[in-house]
């Protein structure tokens, strides 16, 4: 077991050498990638400790606790961080000197955040990794990055307001029984002591729970990210979307969940669900119009959070369930809901990381992000072409890729949990995304380029490996789910847990699911209809190589009609949703003014509930 | 975990339910063309032809267009055979003892359902003409619109059987063991269809786009607007192997809908149970081929409306009745 | 005082982007399912709805007016009824009273029901070809396999009065060149009552499928006022409410005598063409019957006796199925006509689909073409070449073009 401690120390120490060898490039890459490396490599060290459940009294007081589920979120925001400064070797290539120091910054800061057990602790973290990753959003130093950035940082900073008066509810309880320092905000400390059984520490968990939501992000308050994520470069948006909003907004829900037993109630968890419902089907048909890719990508990372909610929801309804009926099978519930969203989680970063590299990649290569300008890519830039395909079809939920497995979860979770309904809109969500990003496959991969993008080549190795890398893991946790869910995702819900509830031991208890099995059939479906197709042995296929000839009436001098101008956008999968999707794009004005009144509006209304006592 | 014996069995059990579903998908592609040759004042092919169209098309030569994407212009075909083929071994043959409902559940049938339309819009926008990349946007469009009432209409008898005191469920054995015996003073048999009914046509009428027949199935290769769609520039063995795949379609689509809803084959012994099970799936095929020959094709806006406001309707009285319990 | 108000944009940017599709350019044709023959509309498409129309014709130029001045007047007979196809019959009736106007040639009686009779079997056989073909373009695939099987009748008939299911080659100048055997005339009213029942169907099925309403209701309007600024004829032109129709404008054979309505519809769009259609096709059937029984009565010759063609010009018209179709000739008493030329209905209803397909769905492209009943046959016509540069114009001579051609 190695002290988590060391980990942010270097991250800080790092930080700070950057910082002094700010002008030499090289020496910036190779400390971020060391300090990335040897952080990951301990993280992946401590998931073989992991039974022994140790919270660490720290030399700095940061009450570090590991266990399977700090453990697994630190893995995702080592891992994804490791790739990232991997990726910006060659995309940030004029860098400024802060580029490398506020990634170290925030990166260790997310890592503090992953491992504390501490809720003063993992808001300071927090702060830190928001004040940090603000100025990375700037990188570009145009008025839109400036203004992603200061949506990113007032929408923030406004959330926080909430946590800190949560914080101070906490201490004020505290203070009352006679104890002071930052222990107090153990939740260890909190849960044994019973501090916070009253009103009070309800609304305190309440608020802190509101402040980090918009980290999530849920649906009312999901608008600084699509801006945030646009104005940034790519390996930052990465950063953003495939480890941020999942670092600094489970807390979120760790609070609701280790404090259960001030919501035993099925209309909040119901609540819950229906944010988690609504955040991903609002946002994916948002998703469906953008042209922009990045705006499309970030649309969509909202919408799949939604799953993760809605599980994690069916999770606490579970629990509460168990708690009022007092029936057992609602404990297998439970921990099939909190996996399928924790599960979820770890996909989604695995995904959204490729596919965002991948984005990375084409504006780099041709300088736009307008799927409708781009065509035919598959042939210039063909890794980069097949690893978005695979992110595509796992974030889409085909079989066989890891989305596929958490979403069945997220479904059979809501069915078991009785809330059919939930899992049905789950089901459209998932054909909707299905939707989107082919639409956004096919018309940036598939047809023919146009002439403008005739010379593009491929991206440099240090932009596709990272990429490759996660595909790869998006078919292994496809075709073994077990190997996932037994070594990263069920670990990490014991903590999630109460202690009155036996965890499923047996991974396959709960994936009835034979993927295994299905790859061998289908691979043997492929098998037959490729033997079918080469049945004429020796054969060759007979390949056209005179472009010019569709579509030319018959004349090939001075044709009526060129191929380029035949082009069919894919825009027509929008139309449907053109109605309601005018609607809602009247509501997103682009102002930070207006989105914090949201907020406000959001945040008021569930506290109105919470007086009345609905919840 | 699965042994290697098991392994066997059923890898036995898949290829026989592939030549299953083959040779009977046959009979039932006959009984569409001929049914719709005489009903049109036709004579109509002999029994052999529709596998002897596909064996053609094998003999012929391969081709790639120049705008084509090589390797997913070959791979598509190959995609919807495999999906179709594992669509066959999971829906039981009317018998609820059966390997695949034990490994993979509805949501499974119903994802690769929509993995099998997939392969027909990567194939679409893979072959480079615009005549697929339209056919492929429609198809689409058609798997977005009818993808809530299907996945309703899948999911309520096993929501039905949870609400029923089963427990919770979501494998076609269930359904299948449930649809057993009779109901309301033993006139009518326990079908779903008879429970359900407005679901039971939802589901009908989203299989119905989903096999291609008109008035709505067969608009993204409707041949008078753009050629044959999707697979506009397709030809030779690659082709066959896409006509094959939606052969099964006479079988698959009307197997799924006979085992949710008409009973599968429950309550008869074993070889007796299977040929009454056929003989429903034959009688689907002949209903959707009386609608699919009595008419017009609409337009794309058309399917929109339809399934999201009527289809989904029937779809959500029944889901209503389930959740709110009478 | 009507002010404008000038409506200030916000300026605010919107997090969304706006559902636009960029433009991009279908081709239909040359070669399509849709169309029976070659021509090519290049549709600019946004989605799938149709911002603009090209029509680029010329695919089907044979030159038969340059062709028809190196023929006899008796020749050329049976040049022009090669002009169409389906019209063959509306095309030597045509002919034949231009140069019956310029020999002031008197039709026998018997004759002028004869081709009376063959004019309105005509224009069944080519309404239930349009309807089939209709029905088949809005995938009615049943009800176009049953409404052609219902042609044959019409076909049969044609058959057994000239010999030929197309090119009867009945008419003459001055006349008819076969007869209508007293025999063969209850057998023909036994098809025309087959026919009749056949016709009355399909307006039945027209009326009351759902499905064929919402492909054709408000599909593909054509506005009145661009359909009189265009010209259009025949049926297009009855569809929007003109009652123009050369048979009853300007009688010609026998149809001063035959009592017969000219069916209008008001809205233009494709559901009221077919509506015109088919109510066509019933007076058509009314039509042939009279013309059956004047010709159990009457007797006589069936051709003139024809001597020479004076000096001169005329204008003939007929009603062809597709609508009125003209003929203009220019004799120099000699044998041979000094200039022919042919205007047919086609010419002007083509470009009355430049637009109807605006706005339309790409889906309704196939039927909204349908609707005009296209002939480009008959439609091509000489190219002249404009080079952008120089200014200057050149002609594709007759030579040139049968070169260009026979050499593929």
């Amino acid at each position: 077991m190695i002290d988590p401690t060391i980990i942010v120390v270097i991250f800080y120490i790092a930080a700070a050498l950057s910082l002094l060898g700010m002008k030499i490039t090289r020496a910036n890459d190779i400390v971020a990638v060391l300090a990335t490396g040897v952080a990951l490599f301990v993280v992946i060290f401590n998931f073989f400790y992991l039974p022994l459940l140790i919270s660490l009294p720290s030399l700095l007081g940061f009450s570090f606790t590991v266990n399977g589920y700090t453990n697994l979120i630190a893995l995702i925001a080592t891992f994804i961080g490791f790739l990232v400064v991997v990726y910006s070797i060659k995309y940030i290539e004029k860098r400024r000197g802060y580029y490398s120091f506020f990634v170290l910054l925030t990166l260790g800061s997310l890592v503090g955040m992953a491992y504390s057990w501490n809720l003063l602790w993992v808001f300071l973290f927090a702060e830190l990794a928001t004040i940090s990753s603000a100025p990375l959003i700037a990188h570009y130093l145009k008025a839109t990055s400036y203004e992603g950035a200061l949506k990113y940082f007032v929408i923030q900073i406004f959330a926080s307001f909430f946590g800190v008066v949560g914080l101070g509810l906490i201490y004020q309880e505290a203070q009352i029984s006679g104890f002071a320092g930052i222990g107090v905000f153990s939740i260890d400390f909190l849960i044994a002591s019973g501090l916070l059984l009253g009103f009070i520490g309800k609304l305190a968990i309440f608020l802190i729970f509101l402040g980090f939501l918009v980290k999530v992000p849920s649906f009312p308050i999901h608008t600084w990210l699509p801006d945030a994520s646009t104005a940034a470069p790519a390996p930052i948006s990465t950063l953003l979307h495939a480890m941020m909003i999942k670092v600094a907004g489970m807390p979120a829900f760790l609070v609701l969940l280790m404090f259960y037993s001030l919501f035993i109630s099925i209309n909040f968890w119901l609540i819950i669900c229906i944010l988690g419902v609504l955040t991903m089907l609002i946002c994916v048909i948002i998703a469906f119009a953008q042209n922009d890719l990045k705006r499309l990508l970030a649309f969509d990372s909202v919408s799949q959070m939604g799953y993760v909610i809605l599980g994690l929801g069916i999770g606490g309804l579970a629990i509460t369930s168990n708690t009022l009926f007092a029936d057992p099978v609602w404990l297998v519930v439970a921990a099939g809901g909190i996996a399928a969203g924790l599960f979820h989680l770890l996909n989604h970063s695995l995904f959204k990381s490729v596919l965002f590299f991948s984005a990375g990649a084409i504006e780099h290569e041709t300088g736009t992000r307008d799927i409708n300008k781009l065509g035919g890519l598959l042939h210039a830039m063909p890794r980069t072409g097949y690893v978005m395909l695979i992110g595509s079809l796992a974030i889409a939920g085909v079989p066989l890729l890891n989305g596929f497995v958490s979403k069945w979860m997220v479904y059979n979770a809501c069915i078991a949990a009785g809330q059919p309904t939930f899992a049905l809109i789950a089901i459209f969500t998932s054909a909707l995304t299905f939707g989107v990003f082919l639409r956004m496959l096919c018309s940036v991969f598939l047809g023919h380029a146009p002439e403008t993008y005739a010379d593009v080549h491929s991206a440099p190795k240090s932009m596709v490996a990272p990429s490759l890398i996660l595909a790869a893991g998006c078919i292994l946790f496809g075709i073994f789910p077990q190997l996932a869910l037994g070594f990263l995702i069920y670990p990490a819900t014991y903590p999630l847990l109460p202690a009155a509830i036996p965890p499923p031991v047996n991974p396959l208890i709960w994936v009835s699911l034979d993927v295994f099995l299905l790859a061998t059939l289908l691979f043997m479906g492929l098998v037959v209809g490729y033997v079918l197709y080469r049945f004429r042995w020796g054969v060759q296929p007979v390949e056209a190589d005179d472009k010019t000839m569709p579509m030319t009436g018959g004349a090939l001098h001075d044709p009526y009609l060129k191929v380029d101008e035949v082009r069919p956008s894919s825009t027509v999968f929008a139309y449907p949703f053109r109605s309601l999707l005018n609607s809602v794009r009247k509501t997103h004005t682009g102002l930070a003014n207006m989105y914090v009144l949201w907020f406000v509006l959001f945040a008021l209304l569930l506290l109105l509930w919470l007086f009345l006592g609905w919840i | 975990m699965v042994t290697l014996v098991d392994f066997l069995f059923i890898l036995g059990l898949y290829f026989a339910a592939i030549g299953l579903a083959f040779f009977f998908s046959w009979v039932g592609a006959w009984v569409f063309r001929k049914l719709s040759a005489r009903l049109q004042a036709r004579r109509g092919p002999p029994l052999v032809q529709p596998v002897a169209d596909i064996i053609k098309l094998f003999g012929k030569e391969r081709f790639i267009p120049c705008l084509a994407n090589k390797f997913l212009y070959i791979l598509s075909p190959l995609v919807a055979l495999s999906a179709i083929l594992i669509l066959s071994f999971m829906i039981p043959p009317g018998i609820p003892y059966w390997p695949g409902p034990l490994s993979w559940d509805l949501i499974v049938v119903l994802y690769f359902s929509v993995m099998f339309s997939l392969a027909f819009v990567i194939a679409g926008w893979a072959s480079g003409s615009p005549w697929g990349k339209i056919g492929a946007s429609r198809e689409v469009a058609i798997i977005l619109s009818v993808e809530l009432p299907l996945a309703i209409a899948i999911l309520i008898p096993p929501l039905a059987l949870a609400r029923g005191g089963y427990g919770f469920t979501l494998s076609i054995t269930d359904v299948i063991l449930a649809q057993e015996g009779n109901f309301l003073w033993t006139v009518l048999p326990n079908w779903f269809i008879f429970h359900y009914p407005f679901a039971a046509l939802a589901l009908f009428l989203a299989l119905l786009t989903k096999s291609w027949m008109r008035p709505f199935g067969d608009i993204p290769e409707a041949e008078q607007e753009i050629f044959a769609g999707p697979l506009t520039e397709y030809g030779g063995p690659l082709l066959g192997i896409f006509e094959l795949a939606r052969l099964f379609r006479f079988y698959v689509f009307t197997a799924l809908f006979v085992d949710l809803y008409l009973g599968g084959g429950s309550g008869l012994i074993f070889p007796i149970s299977i040929l009454v099970f056929l003989l429903k799936c034959l009688s689907i095929t002949i209903i959707m081929t009386i609608i699919h020959v009595a008419s017009a094709r609409y337009r794309i806006s058309h399917v929109f409306k339809w399934f999201l406001t009527v289809c989904l309707a029937f779809a959500l009285i029944s889901l209503i009745r389930i959740v709110v319990g009478f | 005082m009507t002010k404008k108000k000038e409506t200030k944009k916000k300026t605010i940017p919107m997090q969304i982007d706006d559902v636009v599709a960029p433009e991009y350019v279908v081709p239909l044709g040359p070669f399509h399912p849709a169309l029976l023959e070659g021509e090519y509309f290049k549709l600019k498409v946004e989605g799938e709805k149709v911002l603009d129309v090209d029509l680029k014709l010329g695919y089907n130029y044979r030159g038969i007016m340059k062709l028809a001045e190196d023929r006899s007047y008796w020749q050329n007979l049976y040049l022009f009824e090669r002009v169409c196809g389906i019209c063959s019959a509306a095309h030597t009736t045509a002919y034949t009273r231009t140069v019956e106007m310029l020999g002031e040639i008197e039709l026998p009686d018997r004759a002028r029901y004869i081709r009376t009779l063959m004019a309105e079997l005509e224009r069944i056989h080519s309404h239930l070809l349009w309807a089939g073909v209709g029905m088949e373009l809005i995938g009615f695939k049943t009800l176009f396999m049953l409404i052609w099987r219902d042609r044959e009748h019409v076909l049969d008939v044609l058959e057994s009065i000239s010999g030929n299911r197309q090119h009867y080659a009945m008419n003459t100048i001055g006349g008819v060149r076969r007869d209508i055997d007293k025999d063969m005339i209850p057998k023909i009213e036994e098809k025309l009552k087959v026919l009749y029942k056949a016709t009355v169907t399909a307006t039945k099925a027209v009326l009351e499928d759902g499905g064929i309403h919402a492909r054709t209701v408000g599909i593909g309007t054509l506005d009145k006022e661009i359909a009189k600024k265009i010209c259009v004829v025949g049926p297009v032109a009855r569809s929007v409410g003109m009652k123009i129709d050369v048979r009853k404008d300007d009688p010609y054979d026998a149809y001063d005598e035959v009592p017969f309505d000219v069916i209008t519809a008001e809205d233009g769009d494709i559901f009221s063409m077919a509506l015109v259609r088919l109510g066509e096709l019933v007076e058509s059937v009314k039509i042939s019957q009279y013309c059956l029984d004047k010709l159990k009565t009457t007797s006589g010759p069936i051709r003139a006796e024809v001597t020479e063609f004076p000096p001169g010009e005329a204008v003939g018209r007929v009603e062809a199925p597709r609508g009125e179709l003209l003929y203009y000739l220019v004799s120099n008493g000699t044998n041979t006509p000094e200039r022919a030329r042919v205007r047919t209905p086609s010419y002007l209803n083509d470009y009355a689909l430049l637009f109807m397909l605006r706005g339309q769905d790409l889906a309704d492209v196939p039927i909204t073409v349908a609707s005009v009943d296209p002939c480009m046959a008959c439609t091509d016509r000489l190219t002249t070449i404009t080079d952008q540069t120089t200014r200057t114009q050149s002609t594709n001579t007759l030579r040139e073009v049968s070169k260009r051609f026979r050499m593929k």
